[in-house]
């Protein structure tokens, strides 16, 4: 290979460059933010340089702070498992060929666009305990649901954000791994069945681990989105009953826009980004070998 | 297995199973479909309802449908075709500079090693760790300074540095994919990078590379808080429109509906033009 | 009949266009003759709500006598607090009229002009034409200092709405004290299949704390002492929160989805015609009695001033919006002609005389004992003045976000049954102090 000026310094300029300024921007400044006081209401600009107290106070005297991260924790691991267990289900249930299997895979994208402000509000008026036709449904359906108010109850409320959530994402995860189990050669498929394995034995012993790195790739992406999930749940439960379903995105932006404490909630984003960092190096270390 | 004839099951037994399990098949298809549709159904009927039809069970299904809700989220003061017309410009602007840009970088990352690649592709990503709400107010500060306020250039530029980071990391995974022989026989026989990545690479990667535009067209045309705050007049967007309908008076989903609506169709027909490139994703590539 | 006064006055409003603008009672204020601001633009940061809209369609008025131009840009009304911000923090001009709710005010202090000179120029006498309940929303220090910042323009009190037809057909009266509109709950649930009165103990934007202040001021207690030191779990307290409670708690005279219900679903629930009382802002009049929002006629509805301990006077939580001057703004003083000319009498008096809606809302004092407002509207805004001679407005401590996201979670959780009310208060002051120390 020619050694002149190597390509990759053309190729790589104009995006790198782009993307490193804007993003090592709001890394940067978030991070130096966090190091100093600005309470709106009192001052128009950053003031005093308190160093790492901010995050010493929430650390160590913030409540809130904790219960949001709980909440999170409980979010985060609900989403993301049954996420990829419900879009690997229906990938497996819809990657057949023909005109109905076609029908429904483009219905897929649909929850993906749709804003999801708007499926937080239509999510929160479909479980209305007086004229909800989803609580009325499911109240029907299941007995132990009768009487019960969903967004008064912490863990229904869980389950409601929880489920909206996935039904914005789910799908579109559904044809991620579409992708992934149409790259697996047929053929590898076809040996294991003459041997005389069942479908079951078939997908866990060749199909799944072919398209194990699908699966991490929906995973990630997943933590990510559900760590940053606001607008979902600002609409459907406006972080409640009492916070029992305030996540920290929900936290970062009340105490931004709410309590106008700017240099508190810079640090709150960054334990944020100190979480979502480590589950990406963590990925990226079995992903990026050379 | 040799004597296995003993232990086959009766054609009977076989066909049986086989009806069950193409049934339970069917059930969950439909169960899926169901799920998907169902909310959006409701949706669409809300889109028809007067407000009062809205808030109440009994009117679920029986209710004199009206067109209102259509007109009056076209009209003053809600004007949602601009907010349409915008958001449109905005996502396919967004898109056209973002996917070239995304495949270049990613094909430097897919196939040059050079120092602290690993943490540069890390910050790359990383940057999207932080929630807007803490960025917002310094891009506006920036963008004021430039007196890009209230443009969707602006809007682009922010959308920009939003989606190219998982744009560079979904098509990185598909290139990966792409074997590295086919381009180095390429250009052993003579021809340029360029030509290479143009004529063998982009094609191999296709798929991938749709799968990285329809994600950022989305994320772009649902973005709100940098919409919220860096336009005013000329840069409204759709999400804005939307979240315009959160009024004193509560939620007015009569007319989310049928905003809702209005995005939906369109993104279906958009859906059906784009299968037949994911049928094409397939049949070919897969993500790592 | 014209008298002599009166054939003047009407030739002078002429003359200064402003003919057709309401009665002669009302401090009608100057706008600078000879058009010196025309061709300028006057950027209005608004939300959309009937009142507003109603303004909007009067603008062409206002730019045939100045010349100036004037574009009402919406925002979301849930978002308008972080276009503000943003605003504040940037010291842009892309406002020049601005429009906030009384809360904000205490952090929003230097994003807005101080009119005091302005005012006294075109003589408008603040303190006359405004309830004192609804101005301090628009003055600087807390309330009680001495700029002015803006001029009221949407401001509420609480009435309780109630189902005149089903009243008078159970021989019931309407309520005057709390117990009573327990009793009368407790009638109409028996007689009928409809549920008492709906409250609404859900968790968005502060509103479940609506009704409870009134309870708990009623009862002696306060949010913060003098001090600053959180002051709502003392005895008062805990028994106004329990009162407050006990309605859906220990009466059930509410419907069980009280629980998590925010302000518009209690008002519907009414408007459907599935319960009988709501405590609300006035301006819910409109939904209730609408044919496009409700299943009611307006001969159904009724009201009277919001329920009180007994032996005391009727009071009201008030809430208001004002309009002021962006300190950034290059065209101040083409927005205060606007204003000047937007907050006459006159304006906010048709508009509630419009027969084609059923708009109550109004702020200035020349409205709220008009004889013909009072006929339109059965005397609603005679009760209102009264009202609000003795009402606690908002607190406008710079904390009170968090403190009011603190009491509103800690009484949503009441309501859904977890808890007792001391313990829960008690842990709730325990927070409010660390809120309060920062």
């Amino acid at each position: 290979m020619t050694k002149r000026v190597p390509a990759w310094v053309w190729l790589l300029s104009p995006a790198l460059l782009f993307v490193l300024a804007m993003a090592v921007f709001p890394l940067g400044y978030s991070f130096v933010l966090s190091l100093r006081e600005w309470k709106l209401a009192r001052m128009d600009e950053p003031g005093r340089w308190v160093g790492l107290e901010n995050y010493w106070l929430l650390l160590t005297d913030d409540p809130e702070f904790m219960d949001s991260v709980k909440v999170t924790a409980v979010f985060l691991g609900w989403d993301v498992v049954l996420t990829l267990l419900l879009a690997l289900g229906a990938a497996l249930l819809l990657k057949r060929q023909g005109r109905a299997y076609s029908l429904a895979r483009v219905l897929l994208i649909l929850p993906f666009v749709m804003s999801p402000a708007v499926i937080g509000i239509s999510f929160r008026f479909f479980l209305n305990a007086e004229y909800g036709i989803a609580q009325h449904l499911l109240s029907s359906l299941i007995p132990a649901l009768q009487g019960k108010i969903w967004l008064s109850d912490a863990k229904l409320a869980m389950a409601a954000v929880v489920a909206s959530d996935i039904w914005h994402w789910a799908p579109y995860m559904t044809l991620m791994i579409l992708g992934g189990l149409a790259s697996v050669p047929r053929e590898t498929e076809e040996a294991a069945r003459v041997d005389g394995a069942g479908p079951i034995r078939v997908f866990l012993d060749v199909t799944l681990p072919q398209i194990w790195p699908v699966l991490g790739v929906v995973a990630i992406l997943k933590s990510v989105f559900a760590l940053k999930a606001f607008d979902t749940i600002f609409t459907l439960s406006n972080g409640g009953p009492g916070t029992s379903t305030q996540t920290l995105a929900y936290f970062v932006y009340n105490t931004a826009f709410g309590y106008y404490d700017m240099g508190y909630a810079a640090a709150a984003a960054y334990v944020l980004t100190a979480v979502l960092l480590t589950i990406a190096m963590f990925y990226l270390r079995l992903v990026i070998r050379k | 297995m040799t004597a296995h004839r003993q232990h086959l099951p009766s054609a009977t037994t076989l066909l049986a199973q086989r009806w069950s399990f193409e049934f339970f098949h069917a059930a969950g298809v439909l169960l899926i479909v169901g799920v998907i549709v169902l909310p959006i159904f409701w949706i669409t009927l809300t889109a028809f309802k007067e407000p009062r039809d809205v808030y109440a069970l009994a009117s679920a299904l029986h209710f004199t449908p009206t067109l209102e809700n259509f007109t009056t989220v076209f009209a003053h003061p809600w004007n949602i075709g601009q907010k349409i017309v915008n958001s449109v410009l905005v996502a396919t602007g967004t898109v056209l500079v973002a996917i070239p840009m995304a495949t270049m970088a990613a094909y430097a990352f897919s196939r040059f090693q050079f120092a602290f690649k690993r943490t540069l592709f890390l910050l790359v990503i990383a940057s999207q760790f932080i929630p807007a709400a803490v960025v917002v107010l310094p891009f506006f500060l920036m963008f004021k300074a430039w007196g890009l306020l209230d443009t969707r250039i602006a809007l682009v530029m922010v959308n920009l540095s939003i989606v190219l980071p998982y744009a560079v990391w979904m098509i990185k995974g598909f290139l990966d994919a792409v074997p590295l022989e086919i381009e180095e026989s390429a250009m052993v026989d003579g021809a340029s990078r360029a030509r290479v990545i143009w004529e063998i690479v982009v094609p191999a990667a296709w798929p991938g590379i749709i799968t990285a535009a329809v994600f950022s067209f989305t994320l772009t045309w649902n973005e709100f808080l940098f919409a919220l705050i860096l336009g005013k007049q000329h840069a409204l967007t759709l999400p804005i429109g939307l979240i315009g309908f959160r009024t004193e008076r509560g939620d007015l989903w009569e007319l989310m509906a049928a905003g809702g609506l209005l995005i939906t169709l369109p993104m279906f027909v958009l859906s059906l033009m784009v299968q037949k490139h994911f049928v094409g994703s397939l049949t070919a590539g897969s993500v790592r | 009949m014209m008298n002599r006064r009166d054939l003047m006055q009407w030739s002078a409003a002429t003359a200064l266009g402003l003919h057709g603008l309401g009665s002669a009672h009302a401090q009608s204020a100057a706008l600078r003759p000879g058009k010196p601001f025309a061709g300028q633009t006057v950027n209005v940061l608004s939300v959309v709500a009937p009142q507003f809209s109603a303004h909007e369609a009067r603008l062409a008025e206002f730019e045939a006598l100045t010349g100036i131009v004037v574009k009402y840009q919406y925002v979301p009304f849930a978002n308008t607090r972080e276009k503000l911000t943003a605003e504040l923090v940037a010291k842009t001009d892309q406002y020049d009229v601005l429009s906030a709710m009384d809360i904000w005010g205490p952090s929003l202090y230097n994003l807005f002009e101080p009119l005091n000179d302005r005012l006294a120029e075109k003589k408008i006498d603040m303190a006359a034409r405004y309830p004192r309940a609804h101005l301090r929303a628009a003055r600087d220090g807390l309330g009680n200092g001495n700029n002015y910042l803006g001029f009221p323009i949407r401001g509420h009190v609480q009435l309780l709405f109630y189902r005149k037809d089903i009243f008078s057909r159970l021989g019931l009266n309407p309520p005057e004290t709390w117990d009573q509109m327990v009793e009368a709950a407790r009638t109409v649930q028996s007689k009928t299949d409809l549920a008492g009165v709906a409250m609404y103990y859900g968790k968005t934007g502060g509103q479940n704390l609506m009704i409870w202040m009134n309870y708990l001021w009623g009862m002696g207690g306060d949010l913060v002492d003098a001090q600053g030191n959180p002051a709502f779990n003392s005895p008062q307290g805990i028994a106004a929160t329990q009162a407050y409670l006990d309605v859906l708690l220990k009466h059930k005279v509410a419907p069980a989805a009280s629980a998590s219900f925010n302000e518009t679903d209690a008002v519907n629930s009414v408007a459907q015609g599935k319960t009988a009382m709501v405590p609300v802002w006035w301006w819910r009049y409109a939904s209730l009695t609408d044919a496009k929002t409700s299943t009611l006629k307006p001969e159904q509805v009724g009201f009277v001033p919001l329920p009180s301990m007994p032996g005391k006077d009727n009071s009201t939580y008030t809430n208001t919006w004002f309009y002021g001057i962006n300190r950034n703004s290059k065209r101040k003083d083409a927005a205060m002609e606007f204003l000047t000319w937007l907050t006459q009498p006159g304006i906010e008096r048709d508009l509630l005389l419009d027969r084609s809606k059923n708009e109550v809302v109004a702020v200035q004092n020349a409205n709220l004992v008009d004889a013909a407002v009072n006929q339109r509207f059965d005397g609603m805004h005679r009760a209102a003045a009264q009202s609000l001679k003795g009402a606690h407005g908002v607190p406008l401590f710079p904390q009170w976000p968090q403190f009011s996201d603190l009491l509103e979670a800690t009484i949503n959780e009441l309501a859904s049954g977890q808890g007792d009310v001391k313990s829960a208060l008690d842990g709730a002051a325990q927070r409010a102090r660390r809120i309060m120390r920062s």
